[in-house]
C-alpha cells in the first residue's frame, strides 16, 4: 500500500500471476468490461519490441472516498518464461496476488512452475508469499479435459488460500475473484489497523463501498471452490 | 509500508505531453472561433493559452474599468475555482455577471486529475444585451456600452462550446494517455536496469536480520520446551516411581483397597505422560519444518509391526484386530520412524473410539492423488499438487463415528468431537493433530471418511510415492 499524504491517494497494487496464456489478461479485459462506465479504466498493454520483449497490462481502477482517492492497479506479468527480470519488477510493492491457473489437466505442470516462479520472484525482492494475500483462480473451467471440481475442493479445503473457477472471456468469476482478492487484501492491510486509520473505513465497509462504485456483484456465490457458501 | 511503484510514476501534464503539440492541435480552436481555449495544469498554472494578444476581451477591459466589478470578477473567478468540479469527465458552465459564458472540464488520466480546459470568455447564442446586474454593480457603468462591448464576444451555440471543450479534451487527454504509456515502460526499463542492484543490497540486509530473529527465536523456544518438559516430567516420574513402590509393597503390605487406589493413580499419571509427551512432540512440529528423512519406507511392514502392538490391548478390549495389505503398495516416501508414530497413532485412535467386541481394520493399498511436494507452508497447494501415484492408509473403526460437518477439524490440535466423548474416552485429541503435522511435513493427504458398513469413521492417510 502506497499512501501519498499530499495528493491524498491510497494505491493498492494487486499483481495477476500465471503460467502464459492462462488467461491473465482475460481477466483484466473482462473486468474492464463489468465496472461501472462511469470508473472504466483504460487498459494499458506494453508491448516494446526492443532488445527484449517486455508485455505486460495495467488496469488503473480509482474510486473516491470522499476526500480520498483509492487507487487499485492490476498489473499481469509476462507469462514467458524468460522474463522473469519483468516479473520481479511487476512483483514490488505488490499488495496481494492473483494466481491464474490454466484448469486443463495438459497445463498442470506449467502451473506448478509459474507458481514456484512466483513463490522464488517474490523470495529474490524480499517477500514472502506466505505472508502475502493470495487467491487462486482456476480459469477455463469451460475447456474439455479438466481437472474435476472434487479434486480442486480438496485442494481447495485444505489450501489456506481461497480458490475460485472462472471462465474469464466470457466473464464467470472474473469479479468473484477481484472482490475475492480485495476482501485478503483489505483484511490484511487492516490487520495493524493501518487501513480503518487512513481510510476511515472497516474492510468490510470499504469491501462495499468498492463493490457499490464500481457496480460490481457483490454477492461471491458459486465461484469460490471448497467453501460453505458456493 | 508506504514504498512508490517503479511502475506507476506520477503524473502531470508537464512530465506527459509536449506543450508544442498540444499548441499545435487546439490552435484551429481558436482561429476557428476567436474563443479562447486554455489548458491549466493541475496547480492553476497556464500551460496552452490561446487569446488575443492584444488583451483581454472589449467587456472584461470594461468591467476591469470599475473597482466593484473587478472585484466582483475576482472574486466569482475565485468561488469558481474553490467549487467543487463536477463529476469525472462533466461539462461545467460558468456565467459571468455581464452575460458572458465559460465552459470547462477536468482533463484525467487513469483516473488522476492532470489539469483543466477552459474555454471562453463566449457570447451565448442570442444573447445582445449585457445582464442588467452589470450596470447595477456602479452608476458609472453605461448598460449601452457595456451591451455594445458584449457584442464584440465571439457568438457560440451551447452545442458549439460543448463540442470545442470535449474536442480539446479529447485531444489533451488522448495525447497525455499516450505519454502516461511511455512513462511507465521508461520506468520499468529504468527500473530493470537499477534494480537488481538495490534489491540485492536490501535482500542481504533483509536475510540478515531475519536470520538473527529466527535464531533467537529458535533458542527461546528451545529454552521454553526445555524447561516444560524437564518440570512437568521429572515429577511425573516420582509419582509414578512411589506409585510403584507402593504396589509392590515395599512401604509396607498394602490393603487390597488401597492397592486399587494406588492403581489408578499410577494408571492416570501414565495417561498425563503420554499427553505431555505429546504436546512437547507438537511443539517441536510447530517450532519447524518437520525434520524428516525422505526414504523408501515399506509401509505393508510398518502396519503388520504396529498391529502386532496392539494385539494385547485389543484383546483386552474384545476388539477385533483386521489387516488386510494389497501386497502391489509401493514403498512410500517419508520417514520410518514418523510413519510409525502415524500408524500407532491412527490405531490408538480408532482403539479408543471403538466399544467392546467391535472391529478395528487397517488397510495398506495403492492408489492415486492429488499431492505436492512437501512445503513448510501450504500455499498454493491446489496449484503445485497434481495426481500422482500413492500409498493409502485406512484405519476403520466400528465406533461413534465423527459427523461430516467435524471431520475437517479432528485434526486440529486440542480438538473433540464431543468433549462428553472426550471425558468418557481420555485423550487430549493430540494423536490426530500429529498425525497431521507429520503427513503435512511428508507432503502426504489426511482425510476422515466413511466406512463402508456406515459405522465408524476411517482415518485415511495417502502418501507420495518413493522414488523408484
Amino acid at each position: 500500500m502506497q499512501v501519498d499524504f499530499r495528493s491524498r491517494e491510497v494505491t493498492l497494487k494487486l499483481v495477476y500471476y500465471g503460467p502464459s496464456q492462462s488467461g491473465k489478461s482475460s481477466n483484466l479485459r473482462a473486468l474492464q468490461d463489468r465496472v461501472a462506465a462511469s470508473h472504466r479504466p483504460r487498459l494499458i498493454t506494453l508491448d516494446a519490441n526492443d532488445d527484449r520483449t517486455l508485455f505486460l497490462d495495467l488496469l488503473p481502477l480509482s474510486i473516491e472516498l470522499g476526500e480520498v482517492t483509492l487507487r487499485i492497479n492490476l498489473y499481469t506479468v509476462p507469462g514467458k518464461a524468460e522474463l522473469s527480470a519483468t516479473r520481479r519488477l511487476v512483483l514490488r510493492g505488490v499488495d496481494g496476488v492473483v494466481f491464474v491457473a490454466d484448469s486443463r489437466n495438459s497445463a498442470t505442470r506449467s502451473n506448478a512452475e509459474s507458481f514456484v516462479d512466483l513463490k522464488q520472484n517474490l523470495r529474490d525482492i524480499g517477500r514472502a508469499l506466505k505472508d502475502l494475500p493470495l487467491v487462486i483462480q482456476f480459469n477455463k473451467r469451460d475447456a474439455f479435459d479438466v481437472r474435476s471440481d472434487e479434486e480442486l475442493c480438496a485442494l481447495a479445503q485444505r489450501g489456506s488460500e481461497p480458490v475460485l473457477r472462472a471462465v474469464a472471456p466470457r466473464g464467470e468469476g472474473v469479479c468473484e475473484t477481484f472482490t475475492t482478492l480485495l476482501e485478503v487484501v483489505f483484511a490484511r492491510l487492516d490487520a495493524a489497523g493501518e487501513l480503518s486509520r487512513t481510510l476511515r473505513l472497516s474492510p468490510t465497509q470499504l469491501l462495499e463501498l468498492v463493490s457499490k462504485t464500481l457496480a460490481l456483484p457483490s454477492a461471491i456465490a458459486g465461484a469460490r471452490i471448497g467453501d460453505a457458501r458456493s | 509500508m508506504t514504498h512508490s511503484d517503479p511502475m506507476d510514476p506520477p503524473v502531470s501534464l508537464a512530465a506527459l505531453v509536449d506543450r508544442d503539440v498540444v499548441r499545435a492541435a487546439l490552435e484551429p480552436l481558436w482561429t476557428l472561433t476567436r474563443v479562447a481555449v486554455r489548458v491549466l495544469c493541475s496547480d492553476g498554472t497556464s500551460f496552452v493559452s490561446f487569446d488575443d494578444s492584444f488583451g483581454p476581451p472589449a467587456i472584461c477591459q470594461y468591467v476591469d474599468g470599475f473597482e466593484l466589478s473587478r472585484s466582483a470578477c475576482e472574486e466569482l473567478v475565485q468561488l469558481t475555482r474553490a467549487r467543487q468540479q463536477g463529476a469525472r469527465g462533466e461539462l461545467v458552465a460558468h456565467r459571468c455577471f455581464t452575460g458572458a459564458e465559460y465552459r470547462e472540464c477536468e482533463l484525467h488520466v487513469d483516473g488522476r486529475s492532470i489539469g483543466r480546459v477552459v474555454v471562453g470568455p463566449f457570447r451565448p447564442a442570442g444573447m445582445t444585451k449585457a445582464e442588467p446586474v452589470f450596470a447595477g454593480l456602479d452608476r458609472r457603468i453605461d448598460g449601452e456600452f457595456a451591451d455594445r462591448e458584449l457584442l464584440r464576444l465571439p457568438e457560440l451555440t451551447h452545442e458549439q462550446v460543448d463540442a470545442m471543450v470535449r474536442g480539446a479534451r479529447a485531444t489533451v487527454e488522448g495525447l497525455a494517455a499516450r505519454g502516461r504509456d511511455l512513462a511507465v515502460l521508461r520506468a520499468v526499463q529504468s527500473a530493470e536496469q537499477h534494480g537488481p542492484a538495490e534489491e540485492l543490497a536490501r535482500k542481504n540486509d533483509e536475510l540478515e536480520r531475519a536470520n538473527a530473529h529466527l535464531r533467537e527465536l529458535d533458542r527461546v523456544k528451545g529454552n521454553f520446551l526445555a524447561t516444560i518438559s524437564h518440570e512437568l516430567k521429572t515429577p511425573l516420574t516420582s509419582i509414578l516411581g512411589y506409585a510403584e513402590m507402593l504396589s509392590e509393597n515395599i512401604g509396607g503390605v498394602l490393603p487390597d483397597e488401597q492397592r486399587g487406589f494406588v492403581a489408578v493413580i499410577s494408571d492416570r499419571a501414565r495417561q498425563l505422560l503420554a499427553m505431555i509427551t505429546s504436546i512437547i512432540e507438537l511443539a517441536r512440529m510447530d517450532q519447524g519444518r518437520l525434520r524428516a528423512r525422505a526414504t523408501a519406507v515399506s509401509v505393508t511392514e510398518l502396519a503388520r509391526e504396529v498391529a502386532d502392538t496392539f494385539v494385547p490391548s485389543a484383546r483386552k478390549k474384545h476388539i477385533q484386530l483386521e489387516v488386510s495389505i494389497d501386497e502391489r503398495t509401493p514403498d512410500a516416501r517419508g520417514d520410518a520412524g514418523y510413519l510409525r508414530q502415524v500408524l500407532h497413532n491412527l490405531v490408538d485412535n480408532a482403539m479408543k473410539f471403538t466399544p467392546d467386541g467391535g472391529t478395528v481394520s487397517i488397510a495398506i493399498s495403492p492408489t492415486t492423488a492429488s499431492l505436492a511436494d512437501p512445503t513448510d507452508e501450504l500455499v498454493g497447494l491446489a496449484v503445485l499438487a497434481h495426481p500422482q501415484p500413492a500409498v493409502e492408509i485406512r484405519v476403520s473403526d466400528t465406533g461413534v463415528g465423527i459427523p461430516q460437518s467435524e471431520r475437517g477439524r479432528v485434526f486440529d490440535a486440542f480438538y473433540q468431537v464431543d468433549t462428553g466423548v472426550a471425558r468418557q474416552f481420555g485423550g487430549a485429541g493430540l494423536g490426530l493433530a500429529i498425525v497431521r503435522r507429520i503427513v503435512d511435513g511428508l507432503g502426504g493427504l489426511v482425510r476422515a471418511d466413511d466406512t463402508p458398513s456406515g459405522t465408524g469413521v476411517a482415518m485415511v492417510v495417502v502418501l507420495p510415492v518413493a522414488a523408484p
